[in-house]
């Protein structure tokens, strides 16, 4: 008897023993993602007063180049930390935040869970759509393993004279798709400087960087929050290329340099984004 | 209600196959009950306006276990409720259902459970599941469970399933598997010649694994992460020993940035006690030991194991200001205790005695250095960093030196004096960025007064005073009981020493409640103050409020 207690010990022992994997350097991997035809969303939702987000948009821009290009990145201003006069401190009078992003962070759901956090192609997984930044990384590879159901193509014609811009949207289908879909147009900006909140040193001053470039913030859509259906009635047919035109005067403070058209189509229904393209507005 | 429908047939299944057997004992149900709401209102004076709350007037969690027994059978379920969670409560909890559903059967020497469970293998190191309802913390495991117990004294365990993630089923290529098995001996009880020993000793081991899916695109990680553990409890006569160690293997996470190290932990706590003295001192050391069900999880969610904490507990309104949360990434530390009780009738001791205790705890951060010459500290895809066991790193998370003295003058009049001096590392506990510790001196006089054999008052006065973070605080508390229903309490605790002089502000509440038999009732009005709320070294973030709390419980 006590031989077949040794025994089934021995065994469960033996199970867990087995059950590990020491993994033996290089530890970091190296894949190839310059080629394939989708392109990824990821939606930094953050705020100058949240001091873990300098890290995050680190994180984003390093993904931008660890995956070839392939990711489209718009910073969101949202919610508690994106307040100007953050704390009713002067310091933090920026005011990045906009109707759009308001409403998207309404509806996702990320400033109440804490920033920074983001949208993947407003990917919504079981527990919802928001993912904090540990997570960007695996929920943007699969999606840059499947091939494009649609391919955007902008092309961008900004008149100096009244700071006004046009853009083109090219939505072609390259697959069926079900349900109905709608495509947003936006205008990100780079290089803002305005403090931020920042708790680490590699990244740079503590606990305030009051020089900080804000990159890819989001600045307004060009056809509303949630944008226009395309198609029929949003129902779209593979082949076909839907074409759409807008044109916007640039406020005073969006700088033309600085500043991309960002157009992305997703469906109604899920919200998931099917395809993303982003284009300077000067060329 | 499919599941608990299945539950209750799997129940009546159970109840007549016992019955047919003839051994069916009386089947009992048992429950418990709690309700909390809150009804939020803007206060301008912490920040909240109307547009800030935005409708969101309500918070409401709500929990119900029953459990239904029926000889050898049990069975029972958790429902949950958080529509929407109550401020401070992580947003993802919001939704209600059944997260918690089981059944056990035990036979002879086995015992058999499916479906969700909590466990833990000795002190937690390498496993410990376990719901916090103050925290809306929840890992339990959903699978199997096979409890063995040969011969009396010895008790084997084997556990298999994935844990709880706030309402999110298991997916493929999602959260681990977690598997383990742990073994215990209690050598007096196992060996009947030593079972009237002075010298008692219990020896144990754990092993637990978890298996998780590679989804990370950059880093190579390991599918299966194993932990070992192992412990004793001896003791000799008035000394107790007890002591566990642990070893983790490469578990790069997003916790510890992704570095390949392997993780450790050792505790060892020894105590003396004899009538009127005890005496206890605890030392422990963690190295890299978070470990997870998921490496991309950073949140309080899916810790397989449970690193106890080693510094004394604060309940006191002021005291409870900066607690102390665990640091899995490394900490050291030790925690030294003596309780006396001067005798009764002697000249300090007085007519009915005093208890005086003293209790010291330090927690430093461990000490590194560069695992090799081309990577920094903690660098992301290396073995992050080398560190020497026995070398405390010079960084103070938190020293803590509390002084209690509890004296009853009278029949009717007791008090308790409690002076607590604290050095807290609010940069890297609460990441207060930039700021300093925060070198605090706090001061209690707890007092109750019996006005009759059912009414008594009980008043706190508090002090916290600091330089640091928002400077001196001062509170009271006022509370008259009628035992044992009815209770009401005031409360104030002002923050007159803070720098700003708009955030000098009074945190006032009213409370009132009733118990009759199990059923209590609780309703308090006020503001609470920004803060951070930690059970077990567990913590969460409390958002400043304003407004009513409902607080209903029963159990039967």
């Amino acid at each position: 008897m006590k031989t077949k207690y040794f025994i089934s010990i021995l065994i469960l022992v033996a199970f867990i023993l087995n059950s590990c994997d020491k993994v033996s350097p290089p530890y970091i991997e190296s894949r190839d993602y310059c080629s394939g035809n989708k392109k990824v969303l990821i939606e930094d939702y953050t705020g100058h007063g949240c001091v873990n987000c300098p890290g995050a948009a680190v994180l984003a821009h390093d993904l931008k180049e660890q995956f070839c290009d392939r990711v489209v990145i718009i910073g969101v201003h949202a919610g508690y930390f994106a307040k100007p006069y953050f704390e009713d401190d002067t310091l933090f009078a920026a005011n990045y935040t906009t109707e759009a992003g308001n409403t998207w962070d309404n509806f996702f759901g990320n400033s109440s869970m804490g920033n920074p956090n983001g949208l993947i192609d407003r990917v919504k997984k079981s527990d919802g759509y928001v993912l904090y930044p540990q997570s960007w990384a695996n929920t943007v590879d699969p999606l840059l393993m499947e091939s494009a159901k649609a391919l955007i193509t902008i092309s961008n014609d900004f008149n100096t004279d009244n700071s006004t811009l046009t853009t083109n949207i090219k939505t072609d289908i390259q697959e069926p798709l079900e349900g109905k879909y709608s495509l947003i147009v936006c205008i990100t900006q780079d290089n803002l400087v305005s403090p931020q909140k920042n708790n680490d040193p590699e990244i740079g001053p503590t606990p305030i960087d009051e020089n900080y470039v804000h990159n890819h913030v989001l600045r307004g859509t060009l056809n509303g929050v949630w944008g226009e259906t395309i198609g029929t009635n949003g129902e779209v047919s593979v082949g076909s290329v839907y074409e759409n035109s807008y044109t916007s005067a640039f406020p005073d403070n969006w700088i033309p340099k600085d500043c991309h058209v960002v157009a992305f189509m997703y469906n109604d229904e899920t919200k998931t984004v099917v395809q993303v393209e982003e284009l300077a507005v000067l060329e | 209600m499919k599941k608990i429908i299945s539950i209750l047939t799997i129940a009546l299944v159970f109840s007549a196959s016992a019955y047919a057997q003839g051994f069916l004992g009386k089947s009992e149900v048992h429950g418990s009950f709690e309700t909390d709401a809150m009804y939020y209102q803007a206060d301008d004076a912490l920040g909240i306006t109307d547009s800030l709350i935005n409708g969101n007037v309500f918070g409401f969690n709500a929990f119900a276990d029953i459990i239904y027994t029926l000889g050898d059978f049990s069975a029972g379920f958790r429902y949950e409720a958080y529509l929407p969670p109550i401020a401070g409560f992580e947003r993802s909890l919001e939704g209600q259902g059944f997260p918690y559903l089981w059944a056990t059967y035990t036979t002879g020497k086995f015992s058999f459970t499916v479906g969700n469970f909590y466990e833990q293998f000795g002190n937690g190191l390498t496993l410990r599941t376990y719901q916090e309802w103050t925290l809306g913390y929840d890992n339990s495991l959903n699978g199997a469970r096979i409890v063995y117990e040969p011969v009396k004294g010895l008790l084997l365990k084997g556990v298999y399933g994935t844990q709880r993630y706030y309402w999110s089923k298991f997916e493929k290529n999602g959260r681990g598997i977690v598997k383990g098995f742990d073994g215990e001996i209690n050598i007096n009880d196992v060996f009947t010649g030593l079972s009237d020993s002075k010298v008692r000793l219990i020896i144990g081991g754990s092993a637990v694994s978890k298996y998780q899916s590679d989804q990370n695109p950059f880093y190579k990680l390991p599918k299966n992460v194993a932990i070992f553990g192992g412990r004793f409890n001896l003791g000799i006569g008035k000394f107790n020993f007890s002591s566990e160690y642990a070893y983790k293997i490469n578990d790069p996470s997003a916790v510890n940035k992704y570095i390949y190290k392997p993780g450790d932990a050792f505790i060892f706590s020894g105590s003396y006690a004899t009538k009127g003295l005890g005496i206890f001192a605890q030392f422990k050391r963690i190295d890299n030991m978070s470990f997870k069900s998921d490496q991309a999880v950073t949140s309080n969610a899916l810790d397989i194991n449970f690193l106890p904490p080693l510094i004394e507990a604060h309940t006191y309104m002021l005291a409870a200001m900066y607690p102390y949360a665990t640091q899995p990434n490394g900490e050291m530390g030790f925690q030294i205790e003596i309780n006396y009780k001067v005798p009764k009738k002697s000249k300090l001791g007085g007519k009915y005695g005093m208890g005086i205790s003293i209790n010291y705890s330090q927690m430093n951060d461990i000490a590194r250095e560069k695992a090799n010459d081309t990577a920094y500290i903690g660098q992301s895809g290396t073995m992050g960093w080398k560190s020497d066991f026995f070398k405390f790193g010079d960084q103070i998370f938190n020293r803590d030196l509390t002084v209690e003295i509890d004296k009853k003058f009278s029949r009717k009049f007791k008090s308790i004096f409690k002076y607590i001096y604290q050095d807290y590392d609010i940069a890297t506990i609460l990441g207060h960025t930039g700021d300093p510790n925060v070198k605090a001196n706090i001061g209690i006089i707890d007092m109750t007064y019996k006005i009759t054999s059912k009414k008594s008052i009980r008043w706190e006065l508090q002090g916290l005073w600091t330089k640091e973070d928002k400077g001196d605080w001062a509170a009271i508390l006022v509370e008259y009981t009628v035992s044992p229903h009815w209770f009401v309490s005031i409360a104030d605790q002002y923050n007159y020493g803070n720098k700003h002089s708009y955030e000098q502000l009074h945190y006032y509440t009213g409370s009132f409640g009733y118990t009759l038999k199990t059923t209590r009732f609780a309703l308090t009005y006020g503001r609470q103050r920004e803060g951070v709320v930690c059970v077990g070294g567990v913590c969460r973030q409390v958002p400043a409020s304003n407004g009513f709390s409902v607080t209903i419980s029963s159990s039967f």
